[in-house]
């Protein structure tokens, strides 16, 4: 079953859920509030390296949450770990469940129905549909559903179409170091460059979003590329349209080095 | 393959009732043709499946390596010479065996197990074990971007691959997504 069909039928599922609710129709939804009303009896915090683990055993259900995650990430995490719940629950008659072979498509579907639930299709497309394709409305669609800028910028592209790609730096003490990326064309791996570091540090706080070019590798080749960018603190986000690279796949240097270790070659 | 004609000897006798070893004998270039090329269909499977099986052979003994290194790495002095006192194996056949995974792959289930039970780890139950899952290619280029950003070395970036494996080996239904980088510093500050 390919990506169209997972995303397609997640959206059914999520779809299906919210309708027999309309507490929950609109968002922000009541994330935990739903998984309770399906039957998650507690949500803890842990410390762990995994974001979310849903638990049954002896006729109960519980999810355990990392205790570090921000609060956008841990409501997607608790709508992921609800695809599965839905999955594995005998009684309900889904035809996914079926379909879905390999814990990498369920953890795809799972994702998908997490920004399906938490960022509804047609809500999406009646609020959104005609606003530019712009940090702003990313911001706006993250606020507004209360769900991570990332997932936001990902929704997206999946519903209006979106060619841009989202990256976050955070400040360290060694400099700005990219954190995450959603959204890159496939098969481009984007790191910063050199000097991206001290061009962010010259874009510095600013309460309004700024365009600026900034320095990138991609596939380690310094390159650069125009953006708009919003630094406030420790945390620089920029969204930028990354299509016009080519996969790097084939000819980056570093992962031909980790596949030769890999493979033991 | 030899001529109808010859006699076979003994000793390729006993080899062929203990090996995989297929003794025919032949009287024209046809049919050693058909021979060789019946024996090359029948086995076409194995022979085409044998970079898969050579790179699970890797895989597998590679986690073996790792954790035996981890284990070896962690003890003291002191540990290290009880360690080989009790194994009987010498510090440099041990440091020569954690040197790669066609070592520990060439190494003899004697040593293998000693060295296991010595470091208090099941490294044998791991080689009979299922073999660890792999990491999509989109966690692989987050590792490598994470390896870039943060300047791991390579060794690095491989250990964190392979305790990724293991990781996604325990299973449950937990979400591990490993496709970004801080995903990666967050498992390298987990060691």
């Amino acid at each position: 079953m390919g990506r169209g069909k997972t995303a397609e039928l997640a959206e059914r599922l999520a779809a299906s859920v919210l309708a027999g609710r309309p507490s929950y129709a609109r968002p922000p939804v009541d994330v935990e509030g739903l998984a309770r009303e399906l039957g998650v009896e507690s949500i803890a915090n842990a410390r762990m390296l995994e974001d979310g683990r849903l638990e049954q055993r002896g006729g109960h259900t519980w999810m355990v949450i990392r205790e570090d995650v921000w609060p956008t990430r841990r409501r997607f995490t608790v709508a992921h770990e609800l695809g599965h719940l839905l999955l594995a629950d005998a009684s309900q008659e889904f035809v996914a469940r079926r379909t879905l072979q390999g814990a990498d498509r369920e953890e795809r579907f799972c994702d998908a129905f997490a920004a399906s639930l938490l960022m509804p299709r047609a809500w999406v497309l009646e609020r959104f549909r005609g606003e530019p394709e712009a940090l702003g409305t990313a911001k706006a669609l993250a606020e507004s559903s209360r769900a991570s800028l990332a997932a936001s910028v990902l929704r997206l592209r999946e519903l209006l179409d979106w060619n841009s790609s989202l990256l976050h730096w955070r400040r360290s003490e060694r400099g700005w170091q990219l954190s995450s990326t959603a959204g890159l064309p496939r098969g481009v791996r984007v790191t910063s460059a050199k000097t991206t570091s001290l061009v962010l540090d010259q874009i510095g706080s600013s309460p309004a979003d700024a365009t600026a070019e900034i320095p990138l590798a991609v596939a380690g080749r310094p390159t650069q590329a125009s953006m708009e960018i919003s630094v406030r603190g420790r945390s620089a986000i920029a969204l930028a349209a990354l299509n016009c690279f080519e996969s790097s796949r084939d000819r980056d240097p570093l992962l031909a080095r980790l596949e030769h270790a890999r493979w033991g070659l | 393959m030899h001529p109808e004609t010859d006699q076979v000897s003994r000793q390729r006798l006993g080899a062929a009732a203990e090996q995989d070893v297929s003794l025919v004998g032949y009287e024209t270039p046809e049919e050693l043709r058909d021979s060789v090329g019946r024996w090359l269909a029948s086995r076409r499977h194995v022979i085409v499946d044998g970079p898969r099986r050579r790179r699970g052979r890797v895989l597998r003994f590679g986690e073996v390596r790792a954790r035996l290194e981890s284990a070896w790495r962690s003890r003291s002095a002191d540990e290290r010479q009880h360690v080989v006192a009790t194994t009987r194996i010498s510090e440099g056949r041990i440091e020569r065996l954690l040197s790669s995974s066609h070592a520990v792959a060439t190494s003899t289930a004697h040593e293998l197990s000693a060295l296991g039970g010595a470091l208090q780890i099941e490294a044998i139950a791991a080689l009979f074990a299922q073999p660890l899952p792999d990491l999509r290619s989109e966690q692989v280029a987050a590792l490598i971007s994470a390896a870039d950003e943060l300047g791991w070395d390579v060794p690095t970036a491989f250990r964190l691959y392979e305790l990724a494996r293991l990781e996604l080996a325990r299973g449950g239904v937990r979400r591990l997504p490993l496709t970004n980088i801080q995903d990666w510093v967050d498992l390298h500050g987990s060691r």
